[in-house]
């Protein structure tokens, strides 16, 4: 996939612009996730993906392959797309309004997970960011650890190390499912 | 949830290459990681906005190569003055482009970009009213098959005014809707050059074994209940009559050794006909009456295979086999190349969409060799107004459709490209649910069909409807009107599988929202006889 896409990206930066469709057409549905991931807000997603694209769009021809993969540079724009949104409008969301965003299936682990809320905030505030990124990064958006790496610019290794020490914190923390969606918009 | 369990596996087991110490956790690990992925938050990601941002990006990519092209402004006096002056005659408004050291003449005619003009309600008059009936704008190809097949029970019209819609109503199990645009063509419409793209809608194959009678088929509705509060629809009418008279002009001062054209009066340039002169070369025709360029091979300088054939063995060997097919990204990487190297932009379509009829006939055989597999496969990109995707009275998506050639791999046409200039007028809607599914439960508007005494009948599901726009031509006084109506398609969620019959074709029940032409539908159209 990515000898084709280096080859659309080429066409892109030769002046084909309308080949920036192919692009779009790989990348959307996973642009949008991660956006929606960070704000659980479907509109705001759907705004800062736009944003994320045009922005894509504009300077494609400042994508250098040797610098990183495309992916990688293509989430780095939503993810700065994501702070400069965070800096105008810190997001706030009832507990009772992210338990509509799991995926279903799981109404037991909700309840549990809302009888803990305390526990989980306690916990929010031992993790950093970047452990959060990382691990949502890996496990919902299912980035490579290179992937990861190249976005917030750290060593594979690096990143696979801090997503181990997770694990292990989380393995003595209760309240595990509804722990992240908080992370997310609470962190 | 099968996906989790394998996304699971993968987590667990690199954690536990990188640390063997976690090992002794591993259930609780496998725990954790399946909460983590349990509680990934459903993102609502509504395809929708994903087409409408495409549409806007390419918009904005085409923005942004205009604004980069580097133009000759400066320099313009130092171009060819003749061909300057004959390019203004013809196309007026007109600026110079320098691409790669060649001069570039663009035009503003025949604009691909999308213009709707909203006006007063009702302003198209009656849209129902046919002078000669209502064809659909079948995608032609499919036909064919056996004997058996082509005798499927469709009853014949009513009345003279329903001719067409029988056409496309015997379309509807299995025959393909081959016999439609070659029946309305001859009936009315200008358009020469808009024909259909070149594989089958449906239909075509067949096998004599897959004998007769066919079923009776019954809808049923199976989606969520109805709710239609809007009390009135917005119609587009494409605008046409991109006529150059200026070019008619500039014609008009000729005057040949056989004819002297100075001797015409107020002439207009109709169609004008190109043809590329190279090996794999295309035919091009641009109709500005209709406002619509089409392009097919040219068929001398197409160098396939089958062009040395003269005995049906010869046919025979060449016939295409299931693993000559190329991979679905490989017709649409042709197609959209093909486009994208003639500078036709897609900003006003959807998502390509490979019409390959033959794969289900291909999927139920027996003997997959047996299955006719043609050397053209359509890829629709579906237009796109306002939003709203196009389809046509068969319920298949309608739009810019690119032919490519699979056995020599290479687009050999395109049809549909026109001009995307709209009026849009308010028309009253229907609002009855009711009668809406009623309607889709007969499989759609101006749907006719007789069942047949003492055949089962096969129950093919529908699910809950989504907007769209329904293409349908009204003919009035001798000429063709394009009109967009919106309507509900009814996606088909389940149908017949019984090899016998063949497969069932029909992906999509259409019923439009305007109630005027679901009243003529009824009334003008005669009955609408109740599937058994």
């Amino acid at each position: 996939m990515e000898t084709n896409l280096a080859q659309i990206i080429a066409e892109c930066q030769a002046g084909q612009l309308e080949q920036f469709a192919v692009l779009y057409d790989a990348y959307v549905r996973k642009i949008y996730d991660f956006i929606f991931y960070r704000t659980m807000h479907k509109e705001t997603a759907e705004d800062l993906t736009s944003l994320t694209f045009t922005k894509a769009l504009e300077r494609i021809n400042t994508y250098q392959a040797n610098k990183g993969s495309f992916s990688a540079w293509l989430y780095q724009i939503a993810r700065n797309t994501l702070i400069d949104n965070y800096k105008n409008h810190k997001p706030t969301a009832a507990v009772e309004e992210l338990e509509n965003f799991a995926s279903g299936e799981n109404l037991e682990q909700q309840t549990e997970a809302r009888l803990n809320l305390e526990k989980v905030k306690n916990f929010l505030q031992t993790l950093d960011e970047e452990k959060r990124e990382i691990v949502t990064m890996r496990v919902w958006d299912g980035l490579s650890y290179k992937e990861i790496g190249d976005i917030l610019g750290k060593s594979e290794s690096s990143c696979k190390m801090s997503f181990l020490r997770i694990m292990e914190k989380l393995n003595k923390e209760a309240a595990f499912a509804l722990i992240y969606l908080l992370m997310l918009k609470i962190g | 949830m099968e996906n989790i369990e394998v996304k699971i596996e993968e987590l667990t087991k690199e954690l536990l290459a990188y640390d063997k110490n976690f090992m002794a956790h591993e259930a609780e690990l496998k725990k954790i990681i399946r909460q983590l992925l349990m509680s990934k938050p459903d993102t609502k990601f509504d395809p929708q906005f994903a087409e409408n941002l495409r549409r806007q990006l390419l918009l904005k990519a085409e923005d942004l190569k205009t604004a980069s092209s580097p133009r000759l402004w400066k320099s313009w006096r130092t171009l060819l003055v003749p061909a300057m002056a004959v390019a203004v005659l013809i196309f007026g408004g007109i600026y110079i482009n320098n691409k790669n050291n060649k001069t570039v003449i663009e035009t503003p005619l025949l604009s691909d970009k999308i213009e709707i003009d909203s006006i007063g309600k009702n302003a198209f008059g009656k849209i129902a009213l046919n002078d000669i009936g209502s064809g659909g704008t079948g995608r032609g190809g499919g036909g064919g098959g056996s004997e058996a097949l082509s005798a499927t029970p469709i009853a014949a019209p009513k009345n003279a005014d329903s001719s067409n819609t029988q056409t496309q109503t015997a379309a509807e199990p299995d025959s393909g809707t081959a016999s439609n645009l070659a029946n309305t063509n001859s009936l009315a419409m200008p358009t020469t050059v808009a024909s259909p793209v070149a594989s089958g809608m449906g239909g075509g194959g067949g096998d004599a074994k897959m004998i007769a009678p066919y079923p009776n088929y019954r809808y049923v509705y199976k989606g969520e209940p109805l709710k239609l509060t809007d009390t009135e629809v917005s119609v587009y009418k494409r605008q046409k009559g991109m006529t150059s008279s200026a070019a008619a002009q500039f014609i008009k001062q000729l005057r040949f050794g056989l004819i002297d054209m100075t001797k015409f009066n107020n002439v207009d340039v109709d169609l004008i006909s190109l043809m590329e002169k190279k090996e794999y070369g295309y035919n091009l025709t641009i109709n500005f009456r209709e406002g619509i360029i089409a392009i097919n091979e040219n068929w001398e300088l197409w160098p396939t295979p089958d062009k040395q054939c003269q005995t049906p063995e010869c046919y025979d060997s060449l016939r295409l086999k299931p693993s000559d097919v190329p991979a679905d990204e490989e017709i649409l990487s042709i197609a959209s190349k093909f486009l994208s190297n003639y500078n036709i932009s897609t900003a006003n379509y959807g998502q390509p969409q490979i019409m390959k009829f033959w794969q289900r006939d291909l999927e139920m055989a027996t003997d997959k060799n047996q299955v006719y597999i043609p050397d053209v496969v359509s890829v629709i990109y579906p237009l796109i107004i306002e939003g709203q995707q196009v389809y046509d009275e068969s319920g298949s998506p309608a739009g810019l459709a690119v032919n490519v050639n699979i056995r020599v791999k290479k687009a050999s046409g395109v049809q549909e490209l026109a001009v995307q200039k709209y009026q849009s007028s308010s028309y009253p809607a229907e609002t009855d649910a009711n009668r809406i599914i009623k309607l889709a439960e007969n499989g759609g508007f101006r749907t006719i069909y007789y069942a047949q005494e003492g055949v089962k009948t096969e129950d093919i599901e529908l699910g809950t409807p989504t907007k769209s726009l329904v293409k349908i031509w009204q003919y009035k006084n001798g000429t063709s009107d394009e009109l967009y109506i919106p309507a509900l398609v009814f996606p088909v969620t389940s149908a017949p599988k019984d090899s016998r019959y063949g497969y069932f074709y029909k992906t999509n029940v259409i019923v439009p929202l305007a109630k005027e032409i679901l009243d003529d539908a009824n009334n003008g159209g005669g009955p609408v006889p109740l599937m058994k």
